[in-house]
């Protein structure tokens, strides 16, 4: 809908659009995919606050953090009765356990006796016993009768339940919430599940890497939700990848979600009048050459092999997804002759209010999260997860466990990254600077693109309504 | 089949079935075996100490290992827990407070 109001951000880059290339496609496209709204929603600056303040930290866990559906961990991870995962945000840490074959249910990971944390990791457990004194709690929260019940007159089993925080699932990922009275997950997502149309719960996690990145969550989180850096932070990619004309959607009445499509087998319309399709089909297959296929992610050109002809009036964008097609098929016994070039290619990401930020798409699906390391504004926790297809449709592989990488360890060193690796490798560079400098900065907010970081401005403003609620 | 668990200082020998703990057979033998969790995993009472035959023992999993560490000792096949120990051969450990069950 284009009214007055929403003028100032109507102007988008000269370059085809990202619908422009899906009317292209050698495949039809869903309509989740051809769907396309952006409101606009101010262009005033960010305060810098948020980013820097130990005081806004500590307020953001009550008023957001306590409050919100966050994703906590996946179902596969916790398959039996009696297995848990401990899920910590803040000060706060939850059990998240496995009650019944049907059953997860979210303990508050405290003993009520004088209050040490009941569990320290994750793992399979028929009761929790705590290692103090020994105060225990059956799967369902209820309180078994304390050692020396003789001196605990005053302490009564109905008393001594364990508090519990809310769980919902979702295609195989469980999310939480400590708020009682909080609405309900199903409409907390409101239209996310229409757009976000690939099925991870078919899937298994194939890697999982954490790392705590010295600047605050949400210059994390900022950073993975716009294509406008690629100009400056990734040159090398500009030959191949469309940025400046990726397409953003957020909607005024979908707080919790929002997307991007960024093209890839284009050039960006920086560099479009000196690049050629031959030259964006080399460099989209050189940038790949030096790493291993993470999990079928990238494409790869075997040894020897010849570079793929572009047929006359053809682009590399069309045999880039033909061979990306054939290299899928033939390591996972799926069909992919229907699947849309789009679903191959592009980075399609979506986010989900606050940590949950999945990468949609046929290949192995990418998800993010990115949150706060303890009440530290100026250090979060950054995590890659591989969602992929097994090599058997059916086959369950188990969940690759959390692989957590020292500061100083490069993403570039883990090759199961792929081609993301030495990516993620400069966005991370950018980042500690930018908390300094958020620091040292006079002026008192941070400035937005209107179009190309919307998804910025709509992320933080959904920030801001919980913050003031 | 069964396998001979020996128990010192009192001299206890249990026959161990396939697949159950020593714990339990203990119980199933009318023996009463230190606990406080009665078999769970989580109390770390039910410790034993083995002298012969570790070759002869289960591994150690997760929910074990937590009460080893627990308990100070090291993860080394030689200090277990009763309650999740499994014999595929004979073994000797060293366990105080093992008696057979007092009849009413
Ligand atoms: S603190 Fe948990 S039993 Fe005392
Ligand atoms: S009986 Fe409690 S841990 Fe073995
Ligand atoms: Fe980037």
């Amino acid at each position: 809908m284009m009214d007055e109001t929403s003028e100032p951000a109507t102007a988008r880059c000269p370059g085809p659009s990202v619908q422009d290339y899906l009317d292209q496609d050698s495949r039809p496209v869903p309509p989740a995919l051809r769907y396309e709204r952006n409101d606009y929603l101010g262009s005033e600056d960010i305060d810098t606050a948020r980013f820097t303040s130990r005081e806004w930290a500590e307020r953001e866990m009550r008023q957001v953090w306590r409050r919100v559906w966050q994703f906590a961990c996946l179902e596969s991870e916790i398959p039996e009765v009696g297995d848990h995962e401990v899920y910590e945000i803040g000060d706060d840490s939850l059990i998240v356990v496995r009650t019944a074959p049907d059953e997860i249910r979210a303990y508050v990971n405290v003993c009520l006796h004088r209050g040490r944390k009941l569990r320290t990791g994750g793992g399979n457990v028929s009761e929790f016993r705590c290692s103090f004194h020994g105060f225990t709690w059956n799967l369902d929260g209820t309180m078994q009768t304390p050692p020396c019940a003789w001196d605990f007159p005053h302490v009564t089993p109905e008393k001594f339940a364990l508090p519990e925080a809310q769980v919902a699932t979702w295609r195989g990922f469980v999310f939480i919430n400590m708020d009682p009275y909080a609405e309900s997950f199903d409409s907390y997502r409101g239209t996310f599940d229409d757009y976000y149309i690939w099925p991870l719960e078919n899937r298994y996690k194939s890697l999982h890497i954490a790392k705590v990145l010295p600047c605050n969550w949400k210059v994390a989180q900022d950073a993975f939700i716009e294509s406008f850096h690629v100009i400056a932070t990734h040159p090398q990619m500009l030959t191949w990848l469309a940025d400046a004309n990726s397409q953003y959607d957020v909607m005024a009445d979908q707080p919790n979600w929002n997307r991007m499509i960024n093209i890839q087998g284009a050039p960006s319309p920086h560099v479009a009048d000196s690049v050629t399709e031959e030259d964006v089909l080399e460099t989209f297959y050189d940038s790949r050459s030096f790493y291993s296929a993470a999990q079928g992610r990238d494409l790869v050109m075997q040894e020897g092999d010849e570079l793929p002809a572009i047929p006359p009036g053809g682009t590399a964008r069309q045999v880039l997804a033909a061979r990306m097609r054939e290299q899928l098929a033939a390591t996972s016994q799926q069909d992919f002759s229907q699947t849309p070039d789009t679903e191959l290619l592009d980075a399609i990401n979506y986010l989900l209010f606050p940590n949950f930020n999945p990468w949609g798409g046929a290949k192995s699906n990418i998800i993010y999260r990115f949150r706060p390391n303890g009440l530290d504004p100026d250090s979060c926790t950054a995590e890659i997860i591989f969602m992929s297809s097994p090599k058997q449709p059916g086959e369950t592989p188990p969940p690759a466990k959390i692989r957590w990488v020292p500061e100083d360890t490069l993403f570039a060193d883990i090759p199961e990254l792929g081609v993301l690796g030495p990516v993620f490798d400069q966005d991370c560079e950018n980042l500690p600077y930018v908390q300094q400098g958020l620091k040292a900065m006079r002026k008192p907010g941070i400035t937005l693109a209107n179009y190309q970081e919307s998804r910025i401005r709509h992320f933080n403003q959904t920030l801001d309504q919980w913050m003031s609620r | 089949m069964t396998h001979r668990v020996a128990v010192r200082p009192s001299g206890v020998e249990l026959e161990v079935l396939d697949g159950e703990d020593v714990f339990t057979a203990a119980g199933r033998l009318g023996y009463r075996w230190p606990t406080v969790c009665g078999g769970k995993g989580t109390c770390r009472t039910c410790f034993v100490q083995v002298e012969e035959g570790a070759e002869n023992c289960s591994p150690v999993g997760p929910l074990e290992r937590e009460g080893i560490e627990a308990l100070r000792r090291p993860v080394d096949g030689l200090t277990r827990l009763a309650c999740r120990l499994r014999v595929e051969g004979p073994v000797t450990v060293t366990k105080r407070g093992v008696r057979r069950r007092v009849q009413e």
